[in-house]
């Protein structure tokens, strides 16, 4: 008996001892996480964070520096007066890098020549995700980014000086109307509802493409004067030709269950308060009749109206109007003053129908998109494209560009001036050994200088 | 491995020898006839030694030389009896004065106190069980030297958090290892989140319950507290951070009759400390800002208008409303009882325990309710020890929302302007209105008591413990003993946000489900040889196995968009979010652990573990990890010819080396359902519009993962002196941790957030001295004062190469806890005061101090110093004892009242109202030199930039001392003697207060505070935390 409770118990320490490494295997790979996943599980993820990125948090505090929101509580109060530290924006940086940047690089180079339009698509998010970051934080790093997975060799991108940048956000977009030009015949895999922009419409990817070429072109106008408006006209040609129209806008598509919410609505839910409605902004509608004003929002109390700020609100990327204006704009600094009214006329139009679901009143047409080669100006322009792109960054950008319109900084803000661009962010400060670190936000970005 | 074991085996059998001479005999006794089972009974000068059978009675071949017997048992005094002629010897065992107690370490192992070369702290089951706190770990609280306990507040079931020698690890647990009667505790303080929410879940919320809280304190016969490295080396990586081995109470065998114990008490808590508000002027706008767009008063029943800030026109008199005092329940109140049976035969022993605990909590609708039974038994037959424990509770709350949270009651609660009465809606209910909207004065805040009888967070958690264990002794030089346990809870909580609720996305309602389970099973064999090898060195060996198994289980489901209103169920959502996380771990543990004792004054120990873990890459699973330990004991008092007062007096030093493994599924980078927000809303996320997405996760996985590696050195002394009325110890350590794993920041310009790797190292530095005073000792008065004192200083030493601050877990936009090379680990990092070289401050034009373009170092919230000092008076029936509790130093981050000043609420802010201010600082001139600051500024300026958090201020401002000195507890107890009776052999009646006084220069509420609670590393926030509360507590103590 006694023998045998000593075998009985001796046997699982000697089974134990032979297995101690074996016992512990068989739970290296997570249950939780997939390690891979296939083009149309990642197109997704990198659509969804370019509108979170392009209708987010830089919206807000953008239209806050450009005064089309008022900044009225708490954080957004110290926007108000400037105050943007270099924490206040890591997370927005982190978004366009980890879930936009890295993700287009892995489906441009998983879809390869077979799925052009996958990798269209992505070289066009790829080229609006760079745009973001270096619009608002000038030399960012472009080449040398997101390669986190090679390893250590990774980890610190160099930054690039903008123009390289723009250059290559030009060449992306070039590269992208390519592959989306292509048969649908060529590709093995075609995205569908997985684009939510598009259901996979090359033809609209390529429209918007083209609008996005125009707008990267007008940005040089303080850089190469005309030689950037007589290039934006070249792409404004070709998105026309390639079916630009209100109705192939790219849009920021959005839904009404709680983590689909247009994130105007979203902000004014949870943080209702913080913001509203640019006094000077609804002063500035009010004081042409502008149609919009109710859909923009009319009370100076209040979060954006209706038309942005619904659950399910579309936010704008690329659209129509933006086109007609860019044409305006270039074809007024080329000297084709005649183009640039018509252009003006039709911007104004087509975005108030757009936005009201009305024509223009006749009064507002007679007043406001009556122009001619005779009346046309910069600033005509200008102001009518800051009204019509509001909630929009690019209007921080247009700002920047022209300083249309012109616009008072808070006087008891502790720096003298408008920021005119992003602090880097404490992220790259504290841990890219390349990064050229900028926290005088007066300091213009190089297509601003 | 196995040729080792059997030459181990072999060679002790040969070994085992003895010379006989004399043969004693006779039978042990204590003091009421009964017998003592398993006393010792050693010839002195000699190895030879045997133990009192079951019936007390011994015999022992004692060698020729040898002239006396000494004989002893845990509990009683030890005796050393000449022997006379007579070969029967029978001795009568004396309690009394605890000399040489023998000390549970680590796997069971019984050791005498002086053969220990490391530092322990003890803590008896009656001082758990007296402090009256629920929780046990917080009853820990100012007891033991090396102990930090950090409450997180005092609402029913809020976590309290245990740290021993400071933080030992960046990312991963810092808390110790619980060993409960041999069987691995969970301590986990574990919160609901879900999948897509993209915040730290740390900062709002609930204050989630740490696990052991589960425990009934009323079974607990005492606590062992391991704290240095080399103490816990035989448990491998789960005890680097120290253990603490419970011990609960038993039955005896040979006891007469059943032991029965009844125990009930009543507490009535009430809040401690508040922030202090004004209730001069009522919510408004004044300020001059650049921007006032927003009506000043909510238009009831809409969401439209109302300001949070109370910088509005003065109330007129007796229109103001303590709001407080409307809220909070007058007095919380905690019922307990508990019952138990133990007895003994001659062959076994029992014990059966009952225990109830009903806690309300001050805010309303919150409770705690804890049912437990437990039961062990333990039995000797022959050669083979079996013994069993089984344990269940189960532990069900409610409680309220806290912290950043728009649903927060203490957010809501303390913003409100004092002209708002919070029972002022129409219902009648008071804080709704009569078409059921919500009555509150800002648009987004949950009135408080509509949110704490709408936004229930109810948690429900079953758990069992149980183990079995069996011991062979087939020769009484060894043992071979078998251990098997499972620790398995089921932790399922439902949270509810109303329709109306403010703290979703939309005020539609929302529902959640969680389940969260446990299962620990853990299993190992312990051979222990005792040979005499030699007769002046005694050799105790103990080789053996541990195996563990760790799966951890959270299912999680929200409903949103709640139909029918009352109805809380998620068949009434319209939106619907799951997911299901899985995290196994298995550790396999190889060990030997060789004891030496020379003459019973030198003790050396030897231990080492390799150990096996599931979290490494291949290489590291099939090769273990090493981590040995070494420690020496020597008692010089045995040394000396004449030691005076000193009646014993050791020496000890130990070194020892732990590791930690990586959690689980870090070798790898994996692709995950990203979230895209902002930290102002929660953002979007998948699956969206009815497609699912997928991106890399933001942290790079490494494959080459090395453990942390702790290794820590301890030296100290033990001294008793004037006839044992004087105890003192003293130890210094250090402790160095190093390959530290952590989530290394990269630049997200490569696409990722982090690597997790190892890179860091940091050290903590300590002294502990405890001390033990009999200051006055009568027939039937006596004063005894204890006291511990702890220093720990701790320095981060690296991070990761370029890497200088390293956030411990994401916080505030404002401030953060970080790991700063040269600093405290847990340091704040946020905004700052710029300065101009000789430390003034530079003020800006506009008479507003200047914040620094770069965040920087704020303090540290680990005291420099802390200690318990206890007085203890007995005086015929009656025992009196106070607590006293001293940190020193430890910052706090007071967002509470930073926000407070901003807005408006503070006692201050009305107080300077009207007044102007010029900030004590230097402008800088166009030509480049500096000139005293002329500027004034008004009070609202001054309130919201340069004391609270508005716009230009520095987060630096909110940074206070968190030092204090409480009357932790005091107590006065009277015991009833009952010689004889019948039906009754004991009584005590008791009160206890706690908290009873508070001395604190910090602003707020209580600063033993935790805004993440013991499920975070972050320590010291206070952003509208739950207060703390004081209490008396009334109870009896029958025994049968």
């Amino acid at each position: 008996m006694k023998k045998l409770i000593i075998l009985f118990l001796m046997v699982p320490v000697f089974l134990s001892i032979n297995s101690c490494s074996s016992f512990v295997e068989g739970e290296e790979i997570s249950p939780n996480s997939p390690a891979d996943a296939p083009l149309n599980l990642i197109l997704p993820g990198i659509e969804l964070s370019t509108f979170s990125s392009y209708s987010g948090q830089l919206a807000r505090l953008s239209s806050v520096l450009i005064q089309t929101q008022d900044g009225v509580q708490f954080q957004f109060e110290d926007f108000n007066s400037y105050e943007i530290t270099e924490l206040d924006i890591v997370n927005e940086w982190g978004q366009i890098y980890n879930s936009a940047i890295l993700e287009a690089n892995t489906v441009i180079a998983k879809a390869g020549d077979a799925n052009p339009y996958y990798r269209g698509i992505a070289k066009v998010l790829k080229a609006m995700n760079l745009g973001l970051a270096t619009d608002l934080w000038g030399d960012v790093p472009s080449r040398e980014a997101a390669k986190g997975l090679e390893g250590a060799s990774g980890f610190n991108p160099a930054y690039d000086a903008q123009e390289i940048i723009i250059g290559d956000i030009q060449n992306l977009l070039s590269e992208a109307i390519t592959d989306l030009s292509k048969p649908a015949t060529a590709n093995t895999f075609s995205p569908g509802a997985d684009d939510f922009a598009f259901g996979g419409d090359a033809g609209k990817w390529v429209s918007a493409a083209h609008i996005l070429k125009a707008r990267y072109s007008i940005r040089l106008t303080k850089r190469t004067g005309i030689a950037a408006a007589t290039a934006a006209l070249v792409s404004v040609d070709a998105a026309l030709a390639a079916g630009a129209a209100p109705q192939n806008d790219l849009n920021a598509i959005f839904g009404t269950n709680g983590n689909e919410l247009n994130q105007w609505y979203a902000f004014n839910i949870t943080r209702g308060g913080y913001i509203d409605m640019g006094n000077k902004f609804v002063d500035l509608l009010n004081s042409i009749n502008d149609p919009r004003l109710n859909a923009y929002g009319s009370d100076k109390t209040k979060a954006v109206g209706a038309l942005f700020g619904s659950e399910d609100s579309k936010a704008p990327l690329a659209t129509f109007a933006e086109l007609k204006f860019i044409e305006a704009e270039a074809a007024f600094r080329t000297g084709d003053l005649a183009r640039s009214a018509n252009a003006l006329n039709a911007a104004i139009l087509s975005h108030i129908k757009s936005a009201t679901g009305a024509d223009a009143p006749a009064d507002y047409i007679t007043a406001q998109a009556s122009n001619d080669a005779t009346t046309v100006n910069l600033d005509k322009i200008m102001t009518h494209k800051y009204i019509a792109m509001f909630t929009q960054i690019e209007s921080y950008s247009d700002w920047r560009r022209t300083g249309i319109p012109s616009l008072t900084p808070n006087p008891l803000a502790s720096i003298a001036g408008i920021p005119r661009r992003l602090p880097t962010p404490q992220s790259e400060r504290l841990y890219n050994s390349n990064a050229v670190v900028t926290s005088d936000l007066l300091k213009p970005v190089w297509w601003d200088q | 491995m196995k040729k080792v074991l059997f030459v181990f085996l072999s060679l002790f059998i040969v070994l085992q020898m003895a010379q006989a001479q004399r043969m004693i005999k006779g039978t042990v006794t204590d003091k009421s006839g009964a017998p003592v089972i398993g006393a010792n009974v050693v010839a002195k000068g000699t190895t030879t030694g045997t133990i009192t059978d079951l019936n007390g009675n011994y015999s022992l071949n004692v060698p020729s030389g040898a002239n006396a017997v000494m004989i002893s048992y845990i509990g009683f005094n030890t005796q050393e009896i000449n022997l006379g002629a007579s070969n029967m010897l029978d001795v009568t065992m004396e309690e009394g004065v605890i000399l040489q107690e023998a000390v549970i370490t680590a796997l069971g192992i019984s050791r005498q106190e002086k053969a220990l070369g490391y530092g322990l702290s003890r803590v008896s089951g009656s001082e758990v069980k007296g402090s009256g706190e629920v929780n046990v770990i917080q009853s820990l609280a100012s007891k033991a030297s090396g102990v930090q306990v950090i409450g997180s507040s005092g609402t029913p079931g809020a976590s309290s958090k245990i740290l021993i020698r400071g933080n030992s690890t960046f990312t991963g647990n810092n808390q110790p290892l619980i060993i409960i009667d041999g069987i691995p505790y969970d301590n986990s303080t574990n919160s609901s989140v879900a999948g897509d929410y993209p915040f730290n879940p740390n900062l709002n919320g609930v204050n989630n319950s740490n696990r052991a809280l589960d425990m009934n304190p009323g079974d607990i016969e005492s606590v062992n507290i391991l704290k240095g490295v080399a103490a816990a080396t035989l448990y491998g990586t789960r005890a680097a951070n120290g253990a603490i081995i419970i011990t609960t109470k038993k039955g005896r065998m040979g006891q007469k009759g059943l032991d029965i114990n009844l125990s009930s008490s009543i507490d009535f808590s009430q809040v401690n400390n508040l922030p202090e508000l004004q209730s001069i002027y009522g919510q408004g706008n004044g300020g001059g800002r650049f921007v006032t767009g927003t009506t000043d008063v909510k238009v009831e029943g809409t969401k439209a208008g109302g300001t949070p800030n109370s910088w509005g026109a003065k109330i007129p008199d007796g229109q103001s409303f303590n709001n407080f005092d409307n809220y909070f329940e007058s007095g919380s109140v905690t019922f307990d009882n508990s019952l138990s049976i133990s007895g003994g035969s001659d062959k076994a022993a029992y014990r059966f325990s009952l225990g109830n605990t009903n806690q309300d909590g001050i805010v309303p609708n919150t409770f705690l309710n804890r049912n437990s039974f437990s039961a062990n038994i333990n039995s000797v037959l022959n050669k083979i020890t079996l013994g069993g424990t089984f344990n269940y509770s189960n532990s069900r709350g409610n409680k309220a929302q806290n912290g950043s949270n728009l649903s927060g009651v203490m957010l809501a609660l303390t913003r409100m302007p004092a002209d708002f009465d919070i029972l002022g809606g129409t219902a009648d209910n008071g804080y709704e209105n009569l078409d059921g909207s919500q009555h509150s004065y800002f648009p987004i805040y949950d009135n408080p008591l509509w949110s704490a009888y709408h936004n229930t967070f109810k948690d429900d958690i079953s758990r069992f413990t149980g183990g079995v264990n069996a011991k062979y002794s087939p020769y009484s030089w060894m043992d071979i003993g078998i251990q098997l346990s499972l620790d398995n809870y089921t932790d399922y909580r439902r949270q509810i946000f109303d329709i109306l609720a403010n703290d979703t996305p939309e005020p539609i309602g929302e529902i959640w489900e969680n389940t969260k389970t446990h299962t620990g099973l853990n299993g190992g064999l312990v051979l222990s040889f005792r040979p005499n090898i030699f007769d002046e060195i005694k050799t105790d060996i103990n080789i053996g196995n541990d195996l563990t198994y760790r799966n951890d289980q959270d299912h999680f489901a929200r409903g949103r968009g709640l139909g029918v209103p009352g109805f809380f169920n998620l068949s009434n959502a319209s939106d619907y979010y799951t997911n299901a996380a899985v995290s196994t771990r298995k550790i396999a543990g190889l060990f030997a652990d060789i004891n030496l004792s020379y003459k019973d004054f030198l003790f050396v120990g030897l231990a080492g573990r390799n150990d096996y873990a599931s979290t490494f890459g291949k290489e590291k699973r099939d090769k273990g990890n090493f981590y040995p330990s070494a420690s020496v004991s020597l008692v010089f008092s045995e040394l000396l010819n004449n030691p005076g007062f000193l009646n014993y007096g050791k020496i000890r030093f130990s070194y020892g080396k732990a590791g930690i493994e990586p959690i689980p599924y870090s070798t790898k980078t994996y692709f995950t359902q990203p979230f895209f927000t902002d930290g102002f809303t929660d953002g979007n996320s998948f699956p969206y519009l009815g497609q699912n997405g997928f991106g890399y996760s933001t942290t790079l996985g490494d494959p080459n993962l090395e453990p942390e590696i702790l290794e820590g050195i301890d030296v100290g002394f033990d001294l008793k002196m004037f006839n044992s009325r004087v105890n003192l110890g003293f130890t210094y350590y250090i402790k160095n941790s190093s390959n530290l794993l952590l989530y290394r920041p990269i630049a997200s310009s490569s696409g990722f957030d982090f690597i997790y790797s190892n890179a860091g190292e940091m050290e903590n530095k300590g002294i502990e001295i405890d001390l033990g005073v009999e200051v006055l000792k009568f027939k039937n008065f006596n004063w005894n004062l204890n006291l511990n004192f702890s220093k720990n200083t701790n320095e981060v030493l690296q991070l990761a190469p370029g890497v200088n601050e390293l956030s411990i877990e994401t916080a505030f936009s404002s401030i953060g806890s970080f790991a700063i090379v040269g600093q405290p680990y847990g340091a704040f990092f946020g905004t700052k005061w710029d300065r101009t070289p000789d430390g003034k401050l530079i003020v800006l034009a506009n008479g507003r101090p200047k914040v620094a373009a770069e965040t920087g170092n704020l303090g540290n919230p680990y005291p420099d110093w802390i200690a318990g000092l206890r007085n203890t008076f007995t005086f015929f029936g009656f025992t009196a004892s106070a607590l006293l509790d001293v940190r020193e130093g430890g910052s706090l981050w007071g967002g509470t009242i930073a926000r407070l000043n901003r807005i408006g609420r503070t006692q201050g802010s009305a107080d300077d109202r009207g007044k102007s201010f010029i900030v004590d600082g230097v402008v800088l001139q166009t030509d480049g030199t500096y000139k005293q600051n002329t500027t004034p500024i008004d009070a609202f300026t001054y309130y919201s930039v340069v004391l609270g958090d508005g716009g230009g201020s520095a987060t630096e401002n909110a940074v206070y001392d968190g030092s204090w000195i409480r009357l932790r507890e005091v107590s006065l107890a009277y015991d009833f003697k009952f010689n004889n009776n019948k039906y009754i052999n004991g009584a005590r009646l008791f009160v206890t207060g706690r908290n009873l006084w508070l001395k604190t220069d910090y602003p707020g509420v209580d600063p033993e505070t935790s805004l993440t609670g013991a499920g975070s590393n972050i320590n010291g926030f206070d952003y509208f935390n739950f207060p703390n509360m004081k209490s008396f507590l009334f109870g009896v103590n029958l025994n049968f």
